[in-house]
C-alpha cells in the first residue's frame, strides 16, 4: 500500500511541478519578495522588518493560492481529462489514490513555499540582515498551514465544483485565522453561551497557532513548543479532511 | 473451468440531471469470458458497452447484479492486478514521459522498478514509441496516446486485456499494430475483451461476441453461429447475354449493374444464382463467375439492430434474465 501511495505522490508532484501555472504563481511570490525592498525603503521603521513582513505575507498568499489551485482543481481535472481511468483500473484503492494525490500536492506546495522562503532568506542577507529564528519559525508555520489548506481544498474539491471549492478554501483560510475572535467572545462576558464559544474555539482549526509572521516584526521570543503543537494540530485536522475526501471519493463514480 | 470475466444480471442507471428521470444504461446484462478467448462486445453508441466495461474495471458500481474478475468482485483492487485496460480515447498525465508513465503504471500494478526498466524499451519499441520515450505525453497525437495506452496496459502482462474501442482514430499502421498485438496476446494464452463498433475488426479478431442493444444482450455466440442464420446470396458475373435473359436476370436480382457487355447481379438465397448460371450456359452467354456470398458481420448487425423493436425501460429492482438467443 505504502509503495503505491508513494508512487502516486511522486507522479502527482512531478506533474504539478511541471505545470506552467504553478511556475507563474511561484514567480509572482518571488516578485513580491523582491518588491518588498522597495517598501522597506519607503518605511520609516526598520527597513528589513518591513521586507520580512511584506514578503512573508506574500508567501502566505502564495500558500493559499497554491492550495486553491492544486487542491481544489486537481481531482476535477483528473475526472474531466479521464486520467483517472488508467489509475483506478489498476491495483490501487480509491483511498490510496486520494492519500497519494494529497501527499504529492503537499510536496509540490512545500517546494514552491521553500523556494520562496529561501529567496527571502537570501534577500534579507543581501541587504545586510541576519535571518533570525522568528523568520524561520514563520516559514515553518506557513508550511504547516499549507498542509491543512491543501487538505481542505482537496476535500471541498470532492464535494463541489472546483471554483466553488477554491472559494470555500479561501473562506476557510480566513475563518481559521479568525478563531481567536471566538476566545475573545467567550472571555469578554458579552456572549450568552461563553462555554459554547470557548469549546468552539478549542475545537475548530486555528491557523494562528502556526502564524509567526508578527513575531518577525515585534521581536517577541519564539516558543518552539507552540509551533510543534500547532503543527500537530494542523496534521490532525489535515487527516480529518483527507479522511473526509477519501469517504467522498469512494462514493463517486466515473 | 473458471471464467476470467463474468457478468451476471448487471444493471446500471444514471440520472442525467437533478430533476431528470434515471436512464437505465445496462439492463440485466450477463455473459462470461473463458480463458484464452478473444471476446467481442458489440453494440451501437449508447448500447451499454462502455458502462459494462466500466463496471468490469471497477470504475462504476452496479445497481444490481455482479461482475467478477477471476472469481473476485471487480470492485476489489487486488482482482484488478490481473487486468490490463485501455479506455476509449485514453488520456494520461501529460507532463510525464512514456518512460516515466510506464514506471508509474507498472509500480501501481506491483512491478518493481528494475522489471519495469527492463521491459519498457522493448514494449515502447513494439508500439512504435521508442523515439518518443523521453518526450512528454502532452505533445502526443491521439494515435500515439493510444499506442502508449496499449504499452501501459500490457506492461504487467495481464491475464485479461480489456480494450475499449482500441482501433478508433488510428491510422492504417496503428490499426495493423493493434491487431497484431491482440493476436500476440492470444498466442500467449491471454484473454482479450474487445469492445468496438468497428465490426470488420471484431469479425477478424474475435472468437465469440455478445451484442448489446439498449442495455440488453440480444445475441451471443461465435461469429459462425451468429452468421449461420444470415441469408446467403450469390453473385453472378456474365458477358454476351441475350437481351431477354439479361432482362430476366435484372428483374430477379436484388442488385444488378451493367458495365459494357458485362452484367453483375446479386441474388438472394442459395437457389436462384446456380439456376440462372445454368441458364446463361444454355442460352450461349459467357459465365465469368458465380460466387456464393455470406452476409458480413456488419450487414448482419445492421439488420439485427434495425429489426430490434424499442424496449421500454423496466424498473431497476426487477432483474429479468437477459434475452440471449445464441446462434439464432
Amino acid at each position: 500500500m505504502r509503495d503505491r501511495v508513494v508512487v502516486l505522490a511522486r507522479a502527482t508532484f512531478v506533474e504539478a511541478m511541471r505545470d506552467r501555472m504553478l511556475l507563474v504563481v511561484a514567480l509572482f511570490a518571488l516578485g513580491m519578495v523582491l518588491f518588498s525592498r522597495v517598501l522597506g525603503w519607503l518605511s520609516i521603521e526598520d527597513e528589513l522588518k518591513m521586507v520580512q513582513d511584506f514578503s512573508l505575507s506574500g508567501i502566505s498568499c502564495l500558500a493559499l493560492f497554491l492550495a486553491m489551485l492544486v487542491g481544489a482543481f486537481s481531482v476535477a481535472k483528473e475526472v474531466e481529462r479521464r486520467t483517472l481511468y488508467p489509475l483506478l483500473s489498476r491495483d490501487l484503492t480509491r483511498g490510496e489514490f486520494v492519500v497519494g494525490k494529497y501527499l504529492g500536492l503537499v510536496f509540490a506546495t512545500w517546494s514552491c513555499l521553500a523556494g520562496a522562503g529561501i529567496a527571502l532568506l537570501l534577500w534579507v542577507a543581501v541587504w545586510g540582515g541576519h535571518p533570525g529564528e522568528a523568520l524561520l519559525a514563520a516559514l515553518l508555520g506557513l508550511l504547516c498551514e499549507s498542509l491543512l489548506l491543501v487538505a481542505v481544498a482537496l476535500f471541498l474539491g470532492m464535494l463541489t465544483a472546483p471554483a466553488i471549492a477554491a472559494l470555500g478554501t479561501c473562506g476557510f483560510a480566513l475563518a481559521a485565522r479568525s478563531t481567536e475572535a471566538l476566545r475573545e467572545l467567550a472571555s469578554s462576558g458579552r456572549a450568552d453561551n461563553a462555554g459554547f464559544w470557548s469549546f468552539a474555539y478549542q475545537l475548530l482549526p486555528n491557523t494562528e497557532d502556526v502564524n509567526f509572521i508578527n513575531a518577525t516584526t515585534t521581536g517577541l521570543p519564539i516558543h518552539w513548543e507552540q509551533l510543534l503543537m500547532g503543527a500537530a494540530a494542523m496534521a490532525l485536522w489535515s487527516t480529518v479532511f483527507v479522511g473526509g475526501a477519501v469517504v467522498l471519493f469512494k462514493r463517486r463514480e466515473f | 473451468m473458471e471464467c476470467v470475466l463474468e457478468v451476471a444480471g448487471l444493471r446500471k442507471s444514471f440520472r442525467p440531471g437533478l430533476l431528470k428521470p434515471r436512464i437505465e444504461a445496462v439492463r440485466g446484462v450477463s455473459f462470461a469470458v473463458a480463458p484464452g478467448e478473444c471476446f467481442g462486445l458489440l453494440g451501437q453508441n449508447g448500447a451499454g458497452k462502455t458502462t459494462t466495461i466500466k463496471v468490469a474495471t471497477g470504475l462504476l458500481r452496479p445497481d444490481a447484479g455482479r461482475a467478477t474478475l477471476l472469481g473476485r468482485p471487480c470492485g476489489d483492487a487486488t482482482a484488478r492486478r490481473a487486468l490490463g485496460f485501455l479506455p476509449e480515447n485514453p488520456y494520461f498525465h501529460e507532463h510525464l514521459t512514456p518512460r516515466e508513465g510506464l514506471q508509474v503504471y507498472g509500480r501501481l500494478n506491483g512491478l518493481d522498478a528494475a522489471t519495469i526498466a527492463a521491459r519498457s524499451p522493448a514494449l515502447l519499441g513494439r508500439v512504435g514509441l521508442a523515439d518518443a520515450a523521453d518526450r512528454r505525453l502532452k505533445g502526443f497525437s491521439k494515435g500515439m496516446r493510444q499506442r502508449f495506452g496499449l504499452a501501459a496496459s500490457l506492461l504487467h502482462e495481464p491475464e485479461l486485456l480489456i480494450l475499449d474501442e482500441p482501433l478508433t482514430g488510428l491510422d492504417p499502421g496503428g490499426r495493423m499494430l493493434v491487431k497484431e498485438l491482440i493476436v500476440e496476446q492470444r498466442q500467449l494464452g491471454r484473454t482479450v475483451v474487445l469492445c468496438s463498433h468497428v465490426l470488420a475488426d471484431v469479425e477478424e479478431l474475435c472468437d465469440r461476441v455478445v451484442v448489446l442493444h439498449r442495455g440488453q444482450v440480444v445475441r451471443e455466440g461465435t461469429i459462425t453461429e451468429l452468421l449461420s442464420s444470415a441469408p446467403r446470396s450469390y453473385e453472378l458475373c456474365a458477358q454476351d447475354l441475350p437481351a431477354a435473359l439479361a432482362a430476366r436476370i435484372a428483374a430477379q436480382a436484388v442488385r444488378c449493374h451493367r458495365a459494357g457487355e458485362t452484367l453483375t447481379a446479386r441474388f438472394a438465397g442459395d437457389r436462384l444464382g446456380p439456376e440462372l448460371a445454368a441458364e446463361v450456359h444454355r442460352e450461349g452467354g459467357r459465365l465469368l463467375s458465380l460466387t456464393p456470398e455470406r452476409e458480413s458481420l456488419e450487414e448482419w448487425f445492421v439488420r439485427l439492430v434495425r429489426s430490434e423493436a424499442p424496449v421500454e425501460p423496466s424498473p431497476p429492482a426487477a432483474a429479468p434474465p437477459a434475452l440471449v438467443e445464441a446462434g439464432r
